[in-house]
This record gives structure tokens, sequence and C-alpha cells, in this order.
């Protein structure tokens, strides 16, 4: 697999066309293919343990033409990490190659697509943005871990109306390189709605599914989102019922994001949830410094009813 | 008389001013709703009659850009460029970006199915096909 992606990178930038723009990628010489990718480092402090680590490094492959399109994307998760704290330094390098993405989509009309493959679940705003310099703060909410599945491999059938979008997801397999996954599923059915007005949306979302090693579980979610020049306001809510817990799994958060300045941005989120191990409320203070669209700095600290707290600051840029 | 050919040039600068998205005579659509228009540019459509579209984008600090911008797709700059950076993690291009509007006129009369915005008298000097007007 090192092999497989290392070449591919060496033959895409071969052939590549001179003209790089910072953040959109580099197209490879008179064909619609695109190599892009993104990176991530975080700083971690918690108590007298510190952590330094370079948390996503990836690369992406992707291009269409005409009605099809493909996309490939590799990572290694925790690429290098640095723990130490007044005793002990420990470091620890991983090049394990990961499939994030890897699916074939299909434009059958001007109104509907499929897709086929893996791909991120279409559930909720923060799943189907999944990397840190797209998002608004360092740490996700508890949220993408718990409810849903992060990703599904089989089928997506999107049909978009005019202010809707329908995604109705069908997995009857195992999936692919599905370690790197939440849940290790035999099959996951889902369907969504995206409602859009000019300035909000509202999403939701149903669906079941089936661990290997777990029983089934229904889940439903629930968000909202509305955007002005000077702020942006996010709340979700999502449920989930399984066969192996007893209780009901919730997850409910509410952000809002102040825009400061065109590059500065200020975070404020609460968040409060019950999974299979704890129930727990949470409140993280964030603050984003955008020099480039591409590029974020951002610091953040986060806080616990159960008496932890953390502070993170992170660096991470497309390319 | 000189009322007269003072109101026509007059109009002729209203009408020349105006904003258009045009396209190849040969690609087969007629009309654009602003709606289809703000999907096209906000990456949330890709094909016409399933084709897919190539859009053009003036540069950055062009005044016609941050006119269709605020008009049309009701974006800040800052919040497009943000959109398609999403658009490239999602596997989708942003627009084209050509130096002018005379070379978005020439890109699309090259390019059947190249859709762009411009100003009127620009479209109509080219021979492309209007397919929206914002009066």
């Amino acid at each position: 697999m090192r092999i497989l992606v290392f070449l591919m990178v060496v033959v895409c930038f071969a052939f590549a066309d001179e003209r790089y723009v910072p953040g959109q990628g580099l197209k490879l010489d008179d064909v619609p293919v695109y190599l892009g990718g993104y990176l991530s480092a975080v700083g971690e402090a918690q108590g007298k343990k510190k952590q330094i680590v370079i948390d996503e490094l990836a690369l992406m492959l992707y291009g269409d033409f005409m009605r099809s399109g493909f996309m490939s994307e590799f990572e290694i998760k925790d690429f290098y990490t640095k723990s130490f704290n007044e005793k002990y330094e420990n470091e620890h390098v991983n090049t394990k190659i990961h499939i994030e993405r890897l699916y074939y989509s299909y434009d059958i009309d001007d109104e509907s697509e499929i897709v086929i493959g893996k791909f991120l679940t279409q559930a909720g705003f923060w799943n189907v943005l999944p990397i840190n310099v797209l998002r608004d703060t360092t740490s996700d909410p508890n949220f993408i871990e718990s409810i849903f599945p992060e990703m599904s491999t089989g089928l997506e059938y999107k049909h978009y109306f005019d202010t809707t979008t329908l995604y109705c997801t069908l997995q009857h397999n195992h999936g692919i390189d599905d370690q790197y996954n939440n849940f290790s599923l035999k099959h996951h059915y889902a369907v969504a709605l995206a409602w859009n007005a000019e300035d909000s949306v509202v999403k939701a979302s149903i669906g079941e599914f089936a661990q290997r090693n777990d029983g089934d579980s229904v889940y439903s979610t629930l968000g909202y989102m509305k955007e002005s020049s000077l702020w942006k306001f996010m709340i979700e809510a999502g449920v989930r019922k399984t066969d192996s817990f007893h209780k009901l799994m919730y997850d409910v958060y509410m952000q809002n994001l102040w825009h400061l300045h065109v590059c500065h941005d200020l975070i404020l989120r609460v968040e409060r949830f019950r999974d299979r191990t704890q129930s727990r409320s949470d409140a993280v203070f964030g603050y984003t410094y955008r020099p480039v669209p591409y590029m974020a700095f951002k610091g953040e600290l986060d806080v616990s009813d159960h008496g932890y707290g953390k502070v993170l600051c992170s660096f991470s840029i497309m390319f | 008389m000189t009322r007269y050919i003072a109101a026509l040039f007059l109009a002729s600068l209203l009408h020349a001013d105006v904003l258009v998205v045009a396209t190849n005579p040969k690609f087969h659509i007629h009309h654009l709703t602003p709606a289809l228009i703000r999907a096209l540019y906000l990456d949330k459509r890709h094909t016409l009659h399933g084709y897919r579209v190539m859009l053009l984008n003036l540069p950055f600090n062009h005044p016609l850009r941050k006119r269709f911008e605020k008009k049309v797709l009701h974006k800040s700059t800052q919040e497009l460029e943000h959109y398609w950076l999403i658009a490239h993690y999602r596997g989708h291009r942003p627009p084209k970006v050509v130096r002018s509007q005379k070379a978005a006129a020439l890109y699309i009369k090259k390019i059947t199915y190249a859709l762009g915005y411009m100003k009127k008298s620009v479209a109509l000097r080219y021979g492309l096909k209007i397919v929206y007007e914002w009066k």
C-alpha cells in the first residue's frame, strides 16, 4: 500500500501541470485529474501530560469526466506522536496508510447522482467535513463518534430538488478498511434530508446498522445551522438505541462562531452526551486564525463537568 | 435631435453594463434561473442536460466578480474561498479563473459546455448565447 501511494505521488508530480493554486490541488497535465491533500498537527496539554501529534497526513487523487467522477483519499492517522510529562518522554511514528475514501460517482441526470465505494456518511454537519482545516475547532464534538457510522461502504444515491437534497445509503457488506471507522459494520441503511434556505440548513437523518462484534443499532439525528456575515450558529441532536446497551445513547450540542474579523473567529460550543461508557457535559472555547483560506491556526480550551480540562492548539493546511 | 442622441447613448451605456450569464450557442440550454446559477457556482449542481458544466470566474479583485458574488451568489469573497476549499475536499473543482471578460468569452466560444458571467455588450460582441440577464 505504501509503495502504491508513493508511486502515485511520483507519477502525479511527473505529469503535473505547473499551474498550482494553493488549496486547490495540482492538476495533471491534459487530464481532468487532480492531486491534493492536507496536514494537521496538534499540541495538547492535559494536567501534567503533554502531547504533540501530527494527526492528519493525507493525499487525495480525484477527477471527473463527463458524467463520471472518482475520489481516492489515503491517510496516515497520528503519523508522529510525542508524549511527555515530568518523568518520561515517548515518541512514536506510525506509517500505516488507511483508505479514508474510495469511490466512483456517476451523474444519472441533472438532479441525481450515484456513488459506489467508501464514502463519508451523510449525517449531520461535522461528519461531512471531518478534517481539521475545514472544521471550526481543533476538536470534534463527541456527536460524530458514537451515534452513527462515520464512513459507509456501499452505494449512496443523491437526489437534488429545488431546496432539498435526499441521500440514501445502502451498505450490505463489510466496509473497505473497516478498522479505520468508528464501527466495524456488517450493514448500514440510512436516509438523510437537507433543506437549504439562503442562509440556513436543516438536516435530518435516520438509519440502522449492525456491527461485526456487537448488536444492531438504530439512530436518528436532527440539525440546524444558520449563518450570517458576522456569525454561524449550529445545533444538532442525535439518539441511538442499540441491542447491547440498555440505555438510550444521546448527544446534543450547540455552537456559535463569531467572525471577529475576516481572518479571526471566536467559537463557543456546549455539548451534553451519554454514550456506552459515560454521561458528560463539555464546553469548548476556541479561537481560529485563518491567514489564508487553506490554512488555520487554532487554540482551544476544553472543560468538562467531570472536572477535567485540556488545552489544544493546532496548525492545519490543505494543498 | 441632440436629446434623442443623448438618450440613445445613455441607453447603450445602461445596456452595456447589464450583467449576464452566457454560454456557447451550441450548448442546448436557453434559459437558467438565478437559483440554478447559484446552485452551479456553489457546488450544489454540476451538470446541465447531462453535460458537466465548466464554470468561469473573473480574477479575485475584478469589480464585475464582486458584483456577481454580491448580487447573484449572496456571498462574500472569503465565504466563497472557503466554499471552494470544501469543494476541493469533496473532489469538485472551483470555477476556472480567466483574466478578463474577453478571455471568458473566447473560452466559452471554444468550449461548448462553458458558462460565465460578463457584461451584456461583451456577450453580444462575441456572439454568445445569453441564458440569464439581470435587469
